[in-house]
C-alpha cells in the first residue's frame, strides 16, 4: 500500500535519511524505532507527504507521492491518511468534537454529519463526555486520545504517529496506543508509529528500526 | 544570573529569532518617538516664529512713541520712510512693504530697493514666476531675494518695493518693539490640543500594538519562565528589560530621525504651516524626556498584558482561553455616547458643553476601542452556529478564543477613522465660522485714485468716500441711491440733497440733523453710520478714505489692479479668516497622519497576528486541512471585527464632529451622512488591507522547519 524506494533527505548538508526502502500494507501496524536523531520521524514525513525526499521515490496506493504538488499531497493526507503528534496538537480554540470533525468538513462533509462521526470516535476513544470543552481544558492523555480521533474521523487508509506517546506517562501512553490500534484496526487502516520505546513497539505487527539515517 | 541579565540574553535570542517582529516593535516606537518630538517642537518653532517676526515687524511712528519715552527716536530724523499693506494672495497673505529714501536696512535685505525695483521672498519670487496675476502686482526690477534672517517662514510671501516719497509714507523702523510670547496664546493652544488629538492619539495606538507585537509567544516564553522556578517580578523584569531596550533604541531613532527630517519637512510645510529647521531643534532635555516616557509606556503596556502569563502561567503554557472581562470596556463606550448625546440635545457653546462634548468624544473612541473584544465575541458567537462550515466555524472560533487579538489589530485604524470623523466635523466648523465667498464684503481703502478708477476696480460694487466735514466731523458723501446699493436695502426715508445722520435699529442721532434709520447689515463691517453729505456740497473737505463693497470673490484681482494702479494704495479690513485656515490645515494634516499612522499600525499588526497563526496553522497542514480554509479564516478573521468596528467609530466620531459643528447654532444642519460613509469607507479600505494583508501571511505550506516545530 505504501512504499519507500531508495530514499534520501538531508536537513542543509546533515543526511538525516540514505537510502532507506521500506513497505507496509494494508492494515497493518508497524512500529519505526531507534534513538533520537536516527531519522525516524524524518521517514515518517516521508513517507506521509509531509517532506518530499531528495532521492528516492515513496508510493502510496500506486500514487507517486515525492513528485505530487503540495496541493496533492495535502489533499491525499487529508483523505486518505491520519496523523497524530506527540503533542496532540489540536486547535486551541476549537472543542475536541469540532477538532475532529475538522477534516472530515474540510472535504466537504456537513457539520452535524461531521460532529456525529466525530462523537462516534470520540466515544470509542471513552472522550465523549469531554467533546465540548477545549484542549486546554483537557488533560494531556485526554488532549492524545481526541488527536487519534481526529486522526481516524475521515476512515483513512493509513495512520502516521510521531512519538504518540511521548508527552504521556507510561499507563496514559498505553492507553492511548492501545485506543488507537484497536480504532485502526476497526477501521482497516494500517498504523504507523515512530517510538523509541520497544514496549509500545511489541503492540505492532512489525518493528523497523532506524540507525543514522538507515534501516538496521 | 540576575533577571535583568537574563532579560537581556533572552531579548537578544527572541530578537535574532525574529526579526520582523523586533523591527515591527522598534518602527512603534520610532514612530512615537518621532512624533512626540514633532509635537514638543511646535512651541518651540512658534516661539522661532515670534523671535522672527519681532525682527521683522515693521514699526510705524505710532509703535515707536509707545515705547520708553527716554528712548524714543526723533521721528524727523529717521529717514527711512514707508509703509505696510497686507494683501491677500488666495488663501495666503502677502506683506507688502513699500520703501522710500535711505536709512536702516530691513532684516535679510542686502541693499534697499529704489524706485522701480523691488527685493521679494524666494516664495514668493517662485510665485510671481508662476502666476501672471501675482506677476502683475510686481512690476518692477527684481534686484535680490529676502535672506532666511528676514522672514518668519519660508513661505513667507514678503516684498520691499522701493517708491518714490509721498506723503502716506510715514518714518518706520524694524524689529524694535517686543511682541507678546505666542506659546500660551490661543493659536499655539488649539495646534497643540489639535495635535494631541491626531497625532499623539494614533501614535500611542501604534505605541500599545507595537508594545504587544509577539504577544503569544513571548507569553509562552514568559510563562515557562515562571514554570521552571522564577518569582513574578523576576519574569516582569526579564519582560520589562525585552521591552525597555527595543522601546528605548526606536524611539531614540524616532527623535533622531525628526532631527534630520525636520528642516526639510518645515520647508515643505504640513498643511501649509512651515517653518526654518533652526527653529525646532530636537533639545537634548526633551529627547530624554521622550525616551523615558515611551520606554516606560511600553513597559506599563507590556507588563499589563504579560499578566496572564506571569500569573497563570500554566495556562498561558497550554494556550489556554484567556478570560476576557469585557463589561467595564461597553461601560466606557456607552458612557461617552451618552455625554455626545447630552452635548448634541444641550447645543450651547458655553464651557461646561465643550467640555462635555470633549470628554465624551474622547469616552466614545477609548470605549469604541476597548469594546472590539467585545465586538469580536458577539461575531464570533453568531457565527458559529451547528450550520456553519469549515471556514466560519474556524472564524468564529477565533473570534471567540482571542476576542483581544482583534483590539490589537484594530486599535490603530479606529483611532484613525475616529479621527477622520471628528476631523471634518471640526474642519467643517471652522470653514463655517471662517469667511464666506458668497455675499459682498465691504471695507476701507486708502489711495489716491478718484471715484471712476474705483468703480473700474473688478469686483466693486460700490465705493463711497470718506470726507471731512466743516466743523471737524467726517461723513460719507452719497446720495440715497449709493448709499442703497451700499448697504444693500431701501431707504425709503432717504431724501437726497441735505445732510442727514444714518442710524441702525433706532438709535438716536447725535448730530442734531435729519435722521434715516436703516436696517442693520447683515455683514456688521458694512455698518456704516454717522453724517452723509449729497456729494455735491460745498464744504465737503479732502477724501480721507473709501469704504468700498465688493465681491469677495474678485479679492486677488482687485487688489492686483489696485497695487497696480497706486503702489502705496492699502486696502484693510477684508475678513480674516487666517486662524480658521492654520486650524484647518492642521486638522487636516493630522487626521492624514493619523490615518498614515493607524494603517501602519494595522499593518504591523496584523503581520505580527498572522505569523503567530502560523504555527498553529502549520498543525492544520499536517493533517491535510487544505491552505485555502487557512487563508479565508484569516481573511475573516481580521476584517469582519475590523469592518463592523470601523462603521462604529466612523458612525461616533462623525456624530461628535456632527455636534461640535451644529454647536450654538439656531438651524439644525443635517447629520452629515456623506462625511459617516467617508469615513467607514476609508475604514473599510483600512480592513479590506488588513484582510487582504492576513489572507496573504497565511501559512500554506509546510516547510521542514514547521515539522520540526511541531
Amino acid at each position: 500500500m505504501i512504499e519507500a524506494k531508495q530514499i534520501s533527505y538531508a536537513f542543509g548538508t546533515d543526511p538525516a535519511l540514505q537510502g532507506v526502502s521500506v513497505a507496509i500494507g494494508a492494515g497493518e501496524a508497524v512500529a519505526i524505532m531507534g534513538r533520537s536523531g536516527s531519522g525516524k520521524s524524518t521517514l515518517l514525513h516521508c513517507l506521509a507527504g509531509l517532506l518530499v525526499p531528495d532521492e528516492g521515490e515513496v508510493w502510496f496506493q500506486d500514487h507517486r507521492l515525492d513528485n505530487a504538488s503540495d496541493n496533492e499531497r495535502s489533499a491525499r493526507r487529508l483523505t486518505d491518511m491520519g496523523m497524530v503528534f506527540q503533542f496532540g496538537y489540536l486547535v486551541p480554540e476549537l472543542s475536541l468534537v469540532e477538532n475532529v470533525a475538522l477534516p472530515l468538513m474540510a472535504t466537504g462533509t456537513k457539520r452535524d454529519a461531521a460532529e456525529t462521526r466525530a462523537i462516534e470516535l470520540l466515544e470509542r476513544l471513552d472522550v465523549a463526555a469531554l467533546a465540548d470543552r477545549r484542549p486546554a481544558e483537557v488533560s494531556g492523555g485526554q488532549m492524545q486520545r481526541a488527536a487519534i480521533a481526529r486522526s481516524l474521523v475521515h476512515r483513512p487508509s493509513v495512520v502516521f504517529a510521531d512519538e504518540p506517546t511521548g508527552a504521556l506517562d507510561s499507563v496514559t501512553g498505553q492507553l492511548a496506543l492501545e485506543a488507537m490500534l484497536a480504532a485502526a484496526r476497526l477501521d482497516g487502516a494500517a498504523v504507523v508509529i515512530v517510538t523509541h520505546e520497544a514496549r509500545l513497539a511489541s503492540y505492532c505487527d512489525r518493528e523497523i528500526v532506524m540507525r543514522d539515517g538507515a534501516v538496521a | 544570573m540576575s533577571s535583568i541579565a537574563l532579560g537581556w540574553r533572552l531579548a537578544r535570542r527572541s530578537w535574532r529569532e525574529s526579526i520582523g517582529r523586533t523591527a515591527s516593535m522598534a518602527l512603534g516606537m520610532m514612530l512615537a518617538g518621532f512624533v512626540a518630538a514633532a509635537i514638543l517642537g511646535l512651541p518651540a518653532i512658534f516661539d522661532g516664529k515670534n523671535d522672527r517676526r519681532e525682527e521683522v515687524t515693521v514699526i510705524p511712528p505710532e509703535a515707536l512713541l509707545q515705547a520708553d519715552p527716554s528712548t524714543n527716536p526723533d521721528l524727523e530724523t529717521l529717514p527711512l520712510l514707508g509703509r505696510r499693506i497686507g494683501e491677500q494672495l488666495g488663501d495666503r497673505q502677502l506683506e507688502r512693504i513699500v520703501l522710500a529714501g535711505t536709512g536702516e536696512l530691513p532684516p535679510g535685505v542686502a541693499a534697499l530697493p529704489q524706485p522701480g525695483e523691488v527685493v521679494m521672498s524666494p516664495a514668493l519670487a517662485t510665485l510671481v514666476d508662476r502666476d501672471p496675476l501675482v506677476a502683475q502686482r510686481f512690476p518692477q526690477t527684481q534686484i535680490d531675494t529676502i535672506a532666511d534672517a528676514g522672514l518668519v517662514s519660508p513661505s513667507d510671501l514678503v516684498a520691499y518695493v522701493g517708491v518714490e516719497a509721498d506723503e502716506r509714507l510715514y518714518p518706520i523702523s524694524f524689529g524694535t518693539t517686543e511682541l507678546l510670547p505666542v506659546t500660551g496664546s490661543a493659536e499655539v493652544r488649539i495646534v497643540m490640543v489639535l495635535s494631541v488629538a491626531f497625532l499623539v492619539l494614533p501614535a500611542g495606538a501604534f505605541l500599545a500594538t507595537s508594545s504587544r507585537l509577539s504577544a503569544r509567544a513571548r507569553n509562552q516564553r514568559l510563562a515557562s519562565l515562571r514554570l521552571l522556578g522564577l518569582s513574578r517580578r523576576a519574569v516582569r523584569t526579564v519582560n520589562s528589560v525585552e521591552t525597555a531596550v527595543v522601546a528605548a533604541a526606536g524611539s531614540v531613532l524616532g527623535c533622531l530621525l525628526w532631527a534630520v527630517v525636520q528642516p526639510a519637512v518645515g520647508r515643505q510645510g504640513v498643511g501649509g504651516f512651515r517653518w526654518f529647521g533652526a527653529d525646532a531643534p530636537v533639545r537634548l532635555p526633551v529627547a530624554v524626556a521622550i525616551v523615558l516616557v515611551a520606554t516606560i509606556s511600553a513597559i506599563a503596556v507590556a507588563t499589563v498584558t504579560a499578566n496572564d502569563a506571569v500569573d497563570e502561567p500554566l495556562a498561558t503554557g497550554r494556550q489556554g482561553a484567556p478570560s476576557v472581562r469585557v463589561g467595564w470596556r461597553a461601560i466606557v463606550l456607552v458612557s461617552g455616547l451618552a455625554m455626545l448625546v447630552f452635548a448634541a440635545v444641550k447645543n450651547t457653546t458655553d464651557e461646561a458643553f465643550f467640555w462635555t462634548l470633549f470628554v465624551g468624544g474622547l469616552a466614545s473612541a477609548v470605549g469604541t476601542t476597548l469594546s472590539t473584544p467585545v465586538v469580536s465575541q458577539v461575531l464570533g458567537t453568531s457565527l458559529g452556529s451547528r450550520r456553519a462550515g469549515t471556514t466560519r466555524m474556524l472564524v468564529a472560533r477565533r473570534l471567540q478564543h482571542e476576542p483581544s487579538a482583534a483590539g490589537r489589530v484594530l486599535t490603530g485604524v479606529l483611532v484613525a477613522t475616529f479621527a477622520l470623523g471628528v476631523g471634518q466635523g471640526v474642519v467643517g466648523a471652522f470653514q463655517d465660522a471662517s469667511f464666506s465667498t458668497d455675499t459682498d464684503t465691504t471695507f476701507g481703502i486708502d489711495t489716491d485714485l478718484t471715484a471712476d478708477q474705483i468703480a473700474e476696480l473688478p469686483g466693486v460694487v460700490s465705493a463711497l468716500p470718506q470726507v471731512a466735514i466743516d466743523g471737524g466731523d467726517s461723513g460719507w458723501a452719497a446720495t440715497c441711491a449709493q448709499l442703497g446699493i451700499q448697504l444693500d436695502q431701501e431707504l425709503p426715508t432717504c431724501v437726497d440733497g441735505q445732510v442727514f445722520e444714518l442710524t441702525f435699529g433706532g438709535v438716536e442721532g447725535s448730530y442734531g440733523v435729519p435722521i434715516v434709520e436703516a436696517e442693520f447689515p447683515s455683514d456688521s463691517s458694512s455698518a456704516i453710520s454717522g453724517l452723509i453729505v449729497p456729494p455735491s456740497q460745498a464744504e465737503i473737505g479732502p477724501v480721507q478714505g473709501w469704504t468700498v463693497r465688493a465681491d469677495p470673490s474678485f479679492r486677488a484681482e482687485f487688489e492686483a489692479a489696485l497695487i497696480a494702479a497706486d503702489p502705496v494704495a492699502f486696502a484693510g479690513n477684508w475678513p480674516s479668516d487666517n486662524l480658521a485656515d492654520l486650524v484647518s490645515a492642521v486638522i487636516t494634516a493630522g487626521v492624514i497622519a493619523a490615518f498614515t499612522i493607524g494603517l501602519a499600525a494595522v499593518v504591523v499588526a496584523t503581520a505580527d497576528r498572522s505569523l503567530e497563526r502560523r504555527a498553529l496553522d502549520a498543525n492544520l497542514l499536517a493533517v491535510g486541512i487544505p491552505a485555502r480554509f487557512l487563508r479565508r479564516a484569516q481573511l475573516w478573521t481580521v476584517s469582519l471585527p475590523v469592518a463592523v468596528t470601523v462603521t462604529m467609530a466612523a458612525g461616533i466620531g462623525t456624530l461628535a464632529g456632527h455636534v461640535y459643528r451644529q454647536a450654538g447654532s439656531d438651524t439644525d444642519l443635517p447629520f452629515p451622512w456623506a462625511v459617516a460613509l467617508f469615513s467607514s469607507g476609508v475604514g473599510l479600505v483600512g480592513a479590506a488591507l488588513a484582510g487582504a494583508l492576513a489572507f496573504f501571511l497565511a501559512q500554506t505550506r509546510l516547510a521542514p522547519g514547521d515539522l520540526r516545530a511541531t
